[in-house]
């Protein structure tokens, strides 16, 4: 879940906090078509997103868009910035 | 980033380059925080500051400037920020972790030069960090030859005052540390165009000692048996402190030490048990240098404390507060500081001391001395280090490493069987 500023982002990760949605922060993926205004992003399982633009939507949540990615999460890769 | 751009192109950046770094974080930042397991709440704070490394406290800063401060950029942590922001200034940690910056610093410095170096002197004139672009004077000081040759090549470029750094500790060489604060001083009273007084500074000292507290806070945590966090995410703590506002950076490691504390209360650990403890001396790991910590973490071991720059030297001690006249302030600092036990010192057994000491405290199983490639002080401190650590019966292994993926495979090997033969 993609946002144009990272105010953005943490008050939707209250939000899901709150309705115990697992989500986690992470640097803006790139290679996404969507260009967020801010790197911050939130990681949501696909089983839970129904319920989460759910979320977004009750609340008024500000979220610049959505994109669905395998996950590329390899702690063995050893490769470093 | 869309607006990101813009900021980043006003302060002079090559976008294009620094397109190819921001392309590296998101996939290192996975591997190394994502795929830990039961991370503390309050690490989305500090996920959150990486994630958008190079937006958010670079916009903080461009809008101080804006308003008529200015920003200073050090490199060590012998420089008291408690001067800076006595005058109003702001204080932003320069030292480069990456190994993406040291090709643009080795064309200026020898390749046989500690990576740290090459990396900050890159991210400065291959203009691929706002950080070194919003800076307005850099702070640097004598304490390596490496550092002290960087110095002429960045003032070439950039504003840039050195101070010097005794060699000693005895007590003329505190009275000396207490003169190059005072003459600190007066060059931050000319940038900023603010008189520092002793209130001020009071506050200041305030403010920074509130900072260390609520570090060591964090750090307290990672005694208990249990261990409520990640060597991981409490490097990462300590690295963005380095560059974070100090009364927020406070403010939400009390509230990281806060939710450790009940962690620790239900017994809630991040490793299984039997997991090794091992400390972690050595040469700092400025962000995003994680190769290390992940490299042991991932090999079953668990890193409980950093006896480094990066660690403890960075937030153990506290200044006086007590102090009211600006003279007794600046000997109040030079004190602390020059407790700070860093191997540019000789002799130096106060650092010795130091990772007993603290073995012992956070009752770790092994201790690993790394230092960066070319970093000689520390490869020659290690001689002492391993025959304390001996002495004491403590097991040590000692690693030298740079910022590159090359070594990775060949340190996990070393690492696991360190950490295999631990009692």
């Amino acid at each position: 879940m993609l946002f144009d500023t990272h105010t953005d982002a943490m008050a939707a990760l209250t939000l899901f906090r709150q309705a115990g949605i697992q989500a986690r922060v992470s640097p803006t993926p790139h290679g996404t078509n969507l260009r967020p205004g801010c790197g911050v992003a939130l990681l949501l399982d696909p089983a839970d997103m129904q319920r989460a633009q759910e979320t977004v939507k009750t609340n008024g949540a500000c979220v610049a868009g959505i994109v669905c990615l395998p996950s590329r999460i390899n702690p063995r890769r050893d490769q470093f910035c | 980033m869309a607006d990101r751009r813009q900021l980043w192109e006003d302060l002079g950046m090559d976008l294009e380059s620094h397109d190819q770094l921001c392309a590296v974080l998101p996939i290192a930042f996975g591997d190394v925080f994502l795929s830990q397991e039961n991370r503390p709440e309050g690490m989305a704070f500090y996920d959150m500051v990486v994630s958008d490394i190079h937006g958010i406290r670079p916009s903080e800063l461009v809008e101080a400037q804006k308003e008529g401060q200015k920003v200073f950029g050090t490199f060590c942590v012998y420089v008291p920020d408690e001067v800076v922001i006595a005058a109003d200034g702001i204080v932003t940690g320069l030292c480069g972790g990456s190994q993406f910056w040291v090709p643009a610093g080795e064309e200026v410095l020898p390749k046989s030069m500690c990576p740290l170096i090459k990396a900050s002197v890159g991210a400065r004139l291959g203009k691929t960090c706002p950080f070194f672009r919003i800076a307005d004077i850099y702070i640097g000081e004598t304490t390596c030859d490496g550092k002290k040759k960087a110095w002429e090549i960045l003032g070439e470029d950039v504003p840039m005052y050195v101070m010097e750094m005794p060699q000693m500790k005895r007590p003329e060489d505190i009275e000396r540390w207490k003169k190059e604060i005072s003459a600190l001083a007066q060059k931050v009273e000319e940038t900023t165009g603010n008189k520092i007084t002793p209130e001020a500074l009071n506050e200041a000292i305030h403010i920074i000692n509130e900072k260390r507290k609520a570090l060591l806070r964090v750090y307290e945590a990672r005694k208990a048996k249990n261990l409520p966090i990640s060597g991981m995410d409490a490097l990462l703590v300590m690295q963005i402190a380095f560059f974070d506002d100090p009364v927020r950076c406070a403010h939400m490691a009390n509230e990281l030490a806060d939710e450790l504390e009940q962690r620790i209360k239900d017994g809630v650990s991040v490793f299984p048990e039997g997991t090794k403890r091992i400390l972690v001396t050595g040469t700092p790991m400025a962000i995003p240098n994680w190769k290390l910590h992940h490299i042991i973490e991932t090999s079953g071991g668990a890193v409980v404390c950093e006896e480094s720059c990066t660690g403890t030297r960075y937030i153990e001690n506290l200044v006086d507060e007590d102090a009211t006249a600006l003279d007794d302030q600046y000997e109040a600092l030079a004190r602390r500081y020059m407790g700070v036990n860093c191997a540019c010192f000789t002799p130096n057994p106060g650092r010795i001391d130091d990772i007993v000491r603290l073995a012992k405290e956070y009752d770790v199983d092994g201790v690993i001395d790394v230092h960066l490639k070319f970093c000689t002080l520390y490869d020659t401190e290690a001689y002492s280090v391993q025959n304390a650590l001996k002495e004491a019966g403590i097991p040590c292994l000692e690693i030298e490493t740079d910022y590159t993926d090359g070594d990775a495979e060949q340190l996990r090997t070393r690492i696991e069987a360190f950490i295999e033969v631990l009692e």
